[in-house]
C-alpha cells in the first residue's frame, strides 16, 4: 500500500503519526507521549494537534474508533504505517548520509 | 469597565491582530468579545499584564465546544469568535505551550480557511453576478430605451454603477483572500509571520458609510430622474407639421372642436422625442377621439431601426392592455395587431386597426432612414389616406 504522497513529515507530524504505532491514542496521551519521548523538546500546542489529527484522518494515516464525551481516541491505519515507515527510512538515509560525510 | 475600540487593521492580519491584543492587554484591556460585524472590539479593564491572544481558524468540521473544552485543558481559554474566520483564545500562563507549535500545522489550518473562504465568496458572486445578468437581461430594452431616448437618462448610469460596484466588490474581497494566502504561503515556508500596517482609524465606517450613503441616495435620485419637459397643447412647438384634425378628416370644416392635450420632449441627444397627444371633443358628439404623434429623429440610421423595434413592441404591448381596460372609451376591440404592409419611400411599415368608444382607429409605426413616426387615431380617414400627409410633414421642417 503506498503511504503519504504529501512530502516528508514535520517533526510534529512525525511523533504525533509514531504515537500511534504501539495503541490507540487519545489527544491528552498523544501530547503527554511526545512530551515524553522528546523529553521536552518537541512541544505540542492543542491547535497544532488537532490540526494534525484532522488532517492525519483526511488523508487516510489514522481512524478514531470511539467518543467518550469530548475524548476521541484514534488508531493508526495501515495507510499511516507505511507512511511512517517510508519516513523513517528517508530519515535513515539523511543520517546515514551525513555520518558518511562526516566520516 | 468596558471600553470599545476600532478595528486596527485588516482582521486577515492575523500576525497585527494577535500583536494589537497583546499589546491591550498591557495597557490593562482585555478582549471581552467582538462586534458582529468585526468593526469593533470591546475590552474590559483591569490590571496590566502580559497575556497571549491567538487567532485559531475556523475550518470546516470546527468543533466549538469540543476546541474549547480541549485547548481550556491546555490552558487556552475562549474569549470570542472573529465571525466565520478565527476563534480567539488567549493564554495568561507563560509556560504553556503555543495554541500553534508548528508553522506547518497552522499553515495547513489557514488553507483550509482559505478554500473555505474562496468556495463562499466564489459562490457568493457567481449568484450575484448570475442574479445582475438576469436583471439587466430582463430590462435590457429597458436599459437600451434609456440610453437612447435618454427619458430617464440616469438609470443606465445607475445600473452600470451597481454592476461596476459589484465587480469592485469582487476584487477587494479578492485582495484580501490574497492576503490570507500570503499568510499561508509564509507558515508553509517556515517563516515567522509580519504584522501589516495599522489603520489611523476605523476604516470601514470611515468609508462604507458614507460611500453607502452617497450610493443610495443617488440611486434612488438618479432612476426617479426625468429629464422629459411637458408642455401645454396651445404652447407646443411642433418639429414638423403635422396634419390637424381637419386634414385627418376628423371633424368637418366649421364644427365648432375644443381641443386638449400635451407635448412631451426629452433631452437626448441621440434620439430626440416629441410626442403630441390630443384630445378632441366635438360639440354635437358626446365621444371624444384623438391623435397621438410620437416622433423620434434618431442620430444614425442605426440607432432608428433600434429604436423602432424598441417603440413598436411598446405598441404592440399597449394595444393589448388597452384590450382589458374596464374604462369604456380607452378600451378598444375588434384589434388586428400590428402586421407589416409596404410603401414606397418607407424602410419599414407596420399597422394595426382596432375600434374604441365605438369608433374606428388605427396605429401605424414607420421607419424612414434616421426617422420613427408612431402614429394613432380615431374617428380618421383610412390610414392610407393619412400616412402621405405625415410623410410629407415629415419633409417639411418648422423653424425653431
Amino acid at each position: 500500500m503506498a503511504g503519504r504522497e504529501k512530502g516528508p513529515l514535520t517533526e510534529p507530524m512525525y511523533y504525533v503519526l509514531m504515537s500511534f504505532l504501539d495503541r490507540e491514542m487519545c489527544g491528552t496521551q498523544i501530547t503527554e507521549f511526545v512530551e515524553k519521548k522528546t523529553a521536552g523538546r518537541v512541544k505540542l500546542g492543542p491547535g497544532t494537534l488537532y490540526t494534525l489529527l484532522a488532517k492525519f484522518q483526511d488523508e487516510g494515516l489514522i481512524a478514531e474508533i470511539s467518543v467518550e464525551g469530548r475524548k476521541r481516541t484514534y488508531q493508526i491505519t495501515d495507510r499511516g504505517r507505511e507512511s511512517f515507515r517510508e519516513e523513517l527510512e528517508r530519515l535513515r538515509a539523511c543520517v546515514n548520509d551525513g555520518l558518511e560525510a562526516l566520516n | 469597565m468596558t471600553i470599545k475600540k476600532p478595528t486596527p487593521c485588516s482582521i486577515y492580519d492575523m500576525e497585527g491582530l494577535q500583536n494589537w491584543l497583546d499589546e491591550m492587554a498591557l495597557q490593562g484591556l482585555f478582549l471581552e468579545r467582538i462586534s458582529f460585524h468585526n468593526d469593533r472590539f470591546i475590552f474590559r479593564t483591569g490590571e496590566p499584564r502580559t497575556v497571549r491572544y491567538r487567532l485559531d481558524p475556523i475550518v470546516p468540521g470546527y468543533n466549538y465546544d469540543e476546541r474549547r473544552e480541549l485547548y481550556a485543558q491546555a490552558g487556552w481559554e475562549f474569549a470570542d469568535t472573529v465571525t466565520s474566520l478565527y476563534c480567539v483564545y488567549f493564554c495568561a500562563d507563560p509556560t504553556v505551550p503555543e495554541l500553534y507549535t508548528d508553522p506547518q500545522s497552522l499553515s495547513c489550518a489557514v488553507k483550509q480557511l482559505f478554500r473555505r473562504l474562496l468556495r463562499k465568496d466564489g459562490l457568493f458572486f457567481l449568484v450575484l453576478a448570475f442574479l445582475t445578468v438576469c436583471l439587466l437581461f430582463v430590462e435590457r430594452k429597458e436599459f437600451v430605451r434609456n440610453l437612447l431616448l435618454g427619458e430617464r437618462p440616469l438609470q443606465p448610469l445607475v445600473c452600470m454603477l451597481l454592476v461596476a460596484s459589484l465587480f469592485l466588490a469582487a476584487i477587494w474581497e479578492g485582495l484580501y483572500l490574497k492576503r490570507l494566502w500570503s499568510v499561508c504561503r509564509t507558515l508553509e515556508q517556515g517563516l515567522p509571520l509580519k504584522a501589516g500596517r495599522r489603520w489611523n482609524r476605523p476604516r470601514y465606517l470611515a468609508w462604507f458609510i458614507p460611500l453607502y450613503i452617497l450610493i443610495s441616495l443617488f440611486s434612488k435620485l438618479a432612476i426617479n430622474y426625468s429629464a422629459e419637459t411637458l408642455y401645454t397643447y396651445s404652447a407646443a412647438l411642433l418639429a414638423h407639421p403635422w396634419p390637424t384634425a381637419v386634414q385627418l378628416e376628423q371633424v368637418d370644416p366649421g364644427q365648432s372642436l375644443n381641443v386638449d392635450g400635451y407635448l412631451v420632449k426629452n433631452s437626448s441627444r441621440l434620439a430626440p422625442v416629441q410626442e403630441l397627444a390630443s384630445l378632441n371633443q366635438l360639440d354635437s358628439s358626446p365621444c371624444p377621439f384623438y391623435t397621438t404623434i410620437r416622433y423620434v429623429r434618431a442620430v444614425s440610421p442605426g440607432a432608428a431601426r433600434r429604436i423602432y423595434r424598441l417603440e413598436r413592441d411598446e405598441r404592440a404591448t399597449k394595444l393589448d392592455q388597452w384590450q382589458t381596460r374596464t374604462y369604456y372609451p380607452s378600451r378598444i376591440t375588434s384589434l388586428e395587431p400590428l402586421s407589416p404592409r409596404d410603401w414606397p419611400g418607407l424602410d419599414r411599415l407596420e399597422v394595426a386597426q382596432f375600434v374604441s368608444g365605438g369608433q374606428e382607429g388605427w396605429t401605424f409605426a414607420a421607419l424612414q432612414g434616421n426617422d420613427v413616426l408612431l402614429v394613432s387615431c380615431t374617428n380618421s380617414a383610412p390610414w392610407e389616406d393619412c400616412l402621405p400627409l405625415f410623410l410629407e410633414a415629415l419633409d417639411k421642417e418648422v423653424a425653431s
